[in-house]
């Protein structure tokens, strides 16, 4: 899948940026030339014209709203419920740089990204720019733990990742590093102040 | 925000809090009867009290695993490895055999109130039927609010 990035801050471009574009040279894209395959493109600003064009001139289009005041965006209601599956926003403050940006949320970009380029991808992977429901790197950090075994290594940037999100996003003011990745007692002091540990609600009456 | 479902913990809650507690212990006679003729109830109640019996093992932290995304990232010997392990552990500090004797104890005695009661027809063999099952109930419901909340885990 192509990936054009318009309007984004310079570090946003794991894609193939292309800065500068207007509206309408968006909404022509698939005239131009040979058909072009599934284009991701990667909007810094507010929903408008211009992305709404793109998305009509071709059902294998698709686009990422970015922003600071970005509504969120899915299929249940309109814009997303006009465009299925095709159209979804993910909210970026405006920083001095891209290292101030939240962990989470630059190694979700990154790793989204990534997916998108690759040449087999047709549909984006929306479902790597979704928060976290549940501290899963911790968790099974911790089972490692228990049973004496080392915690995969590929784990680190998802571990990290989560951690800044339940930081940033879930004020949870417990440090918490890849180097306790083996301890057990943080890790499970650190799942219980996140609350994974209420296992069955506890209040039920 | 939860650690992976652990299917057994959740039928022994729905077992001593959600029947047991709030409906055996709860309901008065008429109202108890009326519950406990509908047949759906019944079904799903016992279901519930056998599947804690026979799957106390399901409390074992090994069951999470297929749960956690990030296992898909392990290489699979690695990870039978440490099933393997948390198995281990579990064995060794929840003794599911004990556990199990003392629930084989408690929870029989009350299937079987639980039978009598739906073969009774005689109002007087009914009320005595519910006392019964008020009693043997009462011993299920201190053995299981014993039991883990969800997956077991080290209290270390």
């Amino acid at each position: 899948m192509k990936v054009i990035t318009v309007g984004c801050e310079q570090k946003l471009r794991e894609g193939r940026a292309i800065c500068g574009l207007d509206p309408d040279y968006i909404g022509s894209l698939s005239a131009l030339g040979e058909k072009p395959g599934p284009i991701l493109l990667v909007w810094h600003g507010d929903y408008g014209d211009g992305i709404e064009r793109f998305l009509r001139a071709d059902s294998q289009h698709h686009a990422l709203v970015v922003g600071e005041s970005v509504a969120p965006i899915d299929d249940n209601e309109d814009p997303g419920r006009r465009y299925p599956n095709r159209l979804r926003s993910f909210r970026l403050e405006s920083q001095s740089s891209w290292e101030c940006h939240p962990l989470w949320k630059r190694l979700a970009l990154a790793k989204f990204f990534k997916s998108a380029l690759e040449d087999t991808a047709i549909v984006p992977s929306w479902n790597l720019l979704t928060p976290h429901a549940a501290p899963e790197f911790a968790m099974s950090c911790y089972l490692c733990a228990i049973a004496g075994v080392d915690p995969e290594p590929l784990w680190e940037n998802g571990f990290r990742q989560e951690v800044s999100f339940w930081t940033e996003e879930r004020g949870i003011d417990v440090a918490l590093d890849w180097a306790d990745r083996a301890d057990a007692q943080t890790l499970k002091a650190y799942l219980a102040r996140v609350g994974a540990l209420q296992l069955v609600r506890e209040s039920r009456d | 925000m939860l650690f992976p479902k652990c299917e057994v913990a959740e039928q022994a809650v729905y077992c001593w809090h959600d029947i047991i507690k709030n409906r055996i212990q709860s309901f008065s006679d008429s109202f108890l009867e009326r519950w406990l003729d509908e047949a759906v109830n019944m079904k799903r109640f016992e279901e519930a009290l056998n599947f804690v019996l026979e799957d106390l093992e399901g409390f074992s932290p090994a069951r999470a695993i297929p749960g956690l995304s990030p296992f898909e990232l392990m290489q699979e010997l690695v990870r039978r490895d440490l099933i393997a392990r948390l198995t281990k552990e579990f064995e060794r500090d929840f003794s599911v055999t004990g556990m199990r004797e003392r629930l084989r104890a408690v929870v029989p005695p009350l299937l079987l109130v639980l039978s009598q009661y739906k073969e009774s027809r005689e109002n007087s063999d009914r009320k005595a039927l519910l006392s019964q099952l008020r009693e043997t109930a009462k011993a299920v419901r201190a053995e299981f609010e014993a039991l883990p909340r969800g997956f077991w885990l080290p209290a270390r």
